[in-house]
């Protein structure tokens, strides 16, 4: 049933606004915050030699999640505090946590296997009483390998974006598990 | 060994293959004392993508490994509950003669080593019990277990509230929504049911005792288990077949994959074939929500069946396609529904055509290849409300890939789900539909549609036997069930999985040389068979931790195959998706490693 209100809600909800205008406004509005959480972000953490850390910045809107790929497949998220590999969830950041306006969620590998990774960024809760879309800006920081990847976006409720950003740690590979 | 030579390359097949697999291991699995352990599984693992090799002791302690390759490495796995594992490498099977390998095991001291060791239902069972009332339970069982087990190692963990609302809240998203009043209780309930303070001493409770855990049958010892490594490790391979070319076919839903395995071959060929995506985005028609995150999913390959050309047919499920892949030249030929959302299970009727269920949208389907008619009927609903979201939905899936939409899991998983199909011998298709609890006959000339209730919750995936009867497993209620379609009578057979009550039987299928149905033992990690003229079951423990199955085929020599589908995969143990063949013991020789025909 709640298909059906959702949809009465959204039908009565889309009314006659200039649709264009507030979605390039909200595009520049979530881009400002985006950039805003990068040059935090970029405060707040040196860069890491060895390992691989992954971090997330949000603001206090909302709880977004981290979840890290690794090269078997296997993700780090805050339900999987560690995968086969050794990555391990240093920090689930919720609406409840208390933090000082930035919130970093941080997934690291101390010894990370070679191969691919893959970085999803989900939004399954407000903090505020926003409804949905409700977008929520984000910044990413990959420190692996000795180089810098960053990414920063915006998603929007209950949206999981399986991949925003994929990377590589050389080497040979390791003897499966 | 049997041989069956049909051509002169399979002749020359076979004898290559004895020539490399003539290998056997053989001695006594032993504790410190020297007395022999029954029960025990010897898994020796061989190759690369692998392939395992099981067999269990006698009530002597003596095992005997056959069929095995000569002049290659094995990783040697002892297991028995009770026992620390005996793991070592590099065992080399001489060409001559069996090769002795007598084992020793170790005594767990730590009771909660042992309960780690015990399948996920035993744990599942203490959460079970938790539950006051039977809405709550049922419901639980049939959202909460339909991609991986519960009570595993990866869902048994203590976790804050907060933790597992967020669990729960993903779950829902993914589609195993719970009523609010129930998720608002399953934190607290599941926390206090698997604290190892409580969990492990009534796990268990006289383990050092003889009777703790005791060994299977001598029938069942004289089995064989085969499991072959198999896709990626994020594979999901969802369903799979043994055609009758003898090869294995099975769909990986998370890479879009076809996979075709050839056991005559040691050590199992395996091949793929990519299923086209055309223009199918990540996710498909589910892309919105909540996606696995090491998912490669666009059109969702589901399950698959053969026709009567040898041809196979895959339900496409978030691509909403069948697709057809054609063994003669591998090539594959998509069709896409004309209505309704997430194809499901197929059945082939002796004309051909194909018949599935669609399980979002509450449809059947029909295809014709002959003559590329379709036909989609709507199921009924319980209710005006039901049908109205029904009708609803093909536009908000519309809507969800314009506007942001909380699809949700639905409370409780209310609407009803269109699940597991099959032909009656006379020609009549039937159907289960999950969620509402019910049967139906669908005549399949005139398209008509019969709802029948089951008198238990959850029919899943089923099957007719040769005299007609159909065999439903009752995925929330424990059991099996045979429906006689000319008296409309059930007569329901509770499954016999200690602890009762605690298993979740996802499909069976009937072994029509016998009538003999083999039941998946979806949450404790076993395959069940049910003698349907003695009336009697006989459970097979299988090898690997998180065994999580949902389909079962017969070979011709009767051996019976099965794919581990846990989704995650990560929670599998090792982590490494297979398919599995269980040779039962009353075939005495398993022969080699290849299927010899
Ligand atoms: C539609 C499939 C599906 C259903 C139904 C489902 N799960 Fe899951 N579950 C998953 C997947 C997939 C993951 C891993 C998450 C990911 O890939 O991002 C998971 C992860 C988990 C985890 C965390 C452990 C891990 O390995 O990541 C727990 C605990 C869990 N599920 C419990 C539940 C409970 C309780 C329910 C019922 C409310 C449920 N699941 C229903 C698919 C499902």
């Amino acid at each position: 049933m709640r298909i059906v209100t959702t949809l009465a809600a959204l039908l009565l909800l889309h009314g006659c606004t200039d649709e264009a205008q507030e979605a390039a406004a909200l595009a520049a509005r979530l881009e400002q915050e985006a950039s805003g959480l990068s040059a935090a972000l970029a405060q707040h953490s040196a860069p890491q030699p060895g390992g691989v850390v992954v971090r997330l910045a949000f603001g206090e809107e909302a709880d977004l999640d981290l979840y890290v790929t690794d090269p078997l497949m296997d993700t780090v998220y805050f339900a999987r505090h560690e995968s086969r590999t050794g990555g391990r969830i240093v920090s689930d950041i919720r609406c409840e946590t208390p933090t000082e306006g930035l919130r970093i969620e941080e997934i690291r590998f101390d010894a990370p296997w070679p191969g691919r990774y893959r970085v999803g960024v989900d939004h399954p809760k407000r903090c505020d009483d926003a409804r949905a879309p409700a977008p929520s800006a984000y910044a990413l920081t990959v420190f692996a390998d000795g180089e810098v990847h960053e990414k920063r976006g915006s998603v929007n409720l209950q949206r999981f974006e399986v991949i925003v950003l994929e990377f590589e740690v050389k080497g040979e590979p390791n003897e499966a598990t | 060994m049997k041989i069956s030579i049909r051509t002169a390359t399979c002749l020359s097949c076979i004898l290559l293959t004895s020539a490399a697999h003539a290998a056997v291991f053989q001695g006594v699995v032993a504790d410190e004392q020297g007395t022999g352990i029954a029960g025990a599984m010897v898994t020796f693992r061989f190759g690369e993508p692998f392939q395992e090799r099981t067999v269990f002791t006698d009530d002597a302690g003596a095992y005997a490994a056959t069929g095995l390759p000569a002049g290659t490495n094995h990783l040697l796995r002892v297991r028995r509950i009770g026992w620390k594992d005996l793991i070592s490498g590099g065992h080399l099977a001489s060409e001559d003669g069996a090769t002795a390998l007598d084992l020793t095991m170790v005594r767990h001291t730590d009771p909660a080593e042992v309960a780690a060791q015990l399948p996920a239902n035993h744990w599942y069972a203490l959460l079970l019990e938790k539950f006051d009332n039977e809405y709550h339970r049922e419901q639980f069982v049939r959202q909460c277990t339909y991609c991986h087990q519960q009570g595993n190692a990866a869902t048994r963990i203590v976790r804050d509230t907060q933790e597992w609302e967020k669990v729960l809240a993903l779950m829902a998203r993914m589609g195993g929504g719970l009523d609010a009043d129930l998720a608002a209780r399953v934190p607290e309930l599941i926390n206090a049911a698997y604290d190892p303070e409580v969990a492990v001493p009534a796990l268990t409770q006289g383990w050092q005792e003889p009777g703790f855990a005791p060994p299977p049958s001598p029938e069942v010892r004289r089995s064989v288990i085969d499991e072959y490594q198999l896709g990626a490790r994020s594979s999901m391979q969802h369903d799979m077949i043994v055609h009758p070319s003898g090869h294995i076919y099975s769909v990986d839903m998370s890479s879009d994959t076809l996979f075709r395995m050839d056991p005559s071959i040691p050590g199992g060929k395996r091949e793929w074939f990519s299923i086209p995506r055309e223009e199918v985005p990540l996710g498909g028609v589910m892309g919105s929500g909540a996606l696995p995150s090491n998912t490669e999913m666009h059109v969702g390959p589901h399950s698959l069946q053969v026709d009567p050309k040898g041809r196979v047919w895959i339900t496409l499920a978030t691509g909403n396609r069948l697709a057809m892949f054609d063994p003669s030249d591998a090539s594959f030929q998509i069709e896409p529904l004309p209505a309704g959302i997430y194809p499901h299970t197929l059945r082939i009727d002796d004309r051909g055509r194909i018949w599935y269920t669609i399980a979002v949208s509450n449809h059947f389907g029909m295809y014709n290849p002959e003559n590329g008619r379709h036909e989609v009927v709507r199921l009924p609903a319980r209710s005006f409300g039901e049908e109205v979201a029904l009708r609803l939905l093909p536009f908000v899936f519309w809507l969800s890939q314009h506007v942001d939409l909380d699809l949700g899991g639905g409370e409780g998983g209310g609407l009803p789900v269109p699940y597991g199909v099959d032909i009656a011998p006379n020609g009549d298709v039937w159907f289960s539909q999950l969620n509402a609890h019910r049967i139906g006959r669908i005549d399949p000339e005139t398209l008509e549609v019969t709802m029948i209730d089951t008198p238990f919750t959850a029919p899943r995936r089923m099957r007719f036997d040769s005299k007609g009867n159909l065999w439903i497993p009752g995925f929330s209620s424990n059991l099996l069930s045979r429906f006689d379609p000319q008296t409309l009578e059930f007569k329901n057979f509770e499954l016999p999985i200690e602890p009762l009550g605690s298993e979740t039987p996802y499909s069976l299928n009937v072994d029509l040389s016998t009538d003999t149905v083999w039941i998946c033992g979806t949450n404790s990690d076993t395959l069940i068979s049910f003698d349907s003229a003695a009336e009697e079951f006989t459970v097979y423990p299988l090898p690997t931790r998180s065994t999580y199955t949902r389909d079962i085929d017969f070979d011709r020599d009767g051996a019976v195959w099965t794919s581990n589908s846990n989704a995650p995969a990560w929670q599998i143990e090792t982590g490494v998706p297979r398919v599995l063949r269980l040779i039962p013991g009353r075939h005495q020789d398993p022969g080699t490693t290849s299927s010899t025909r």
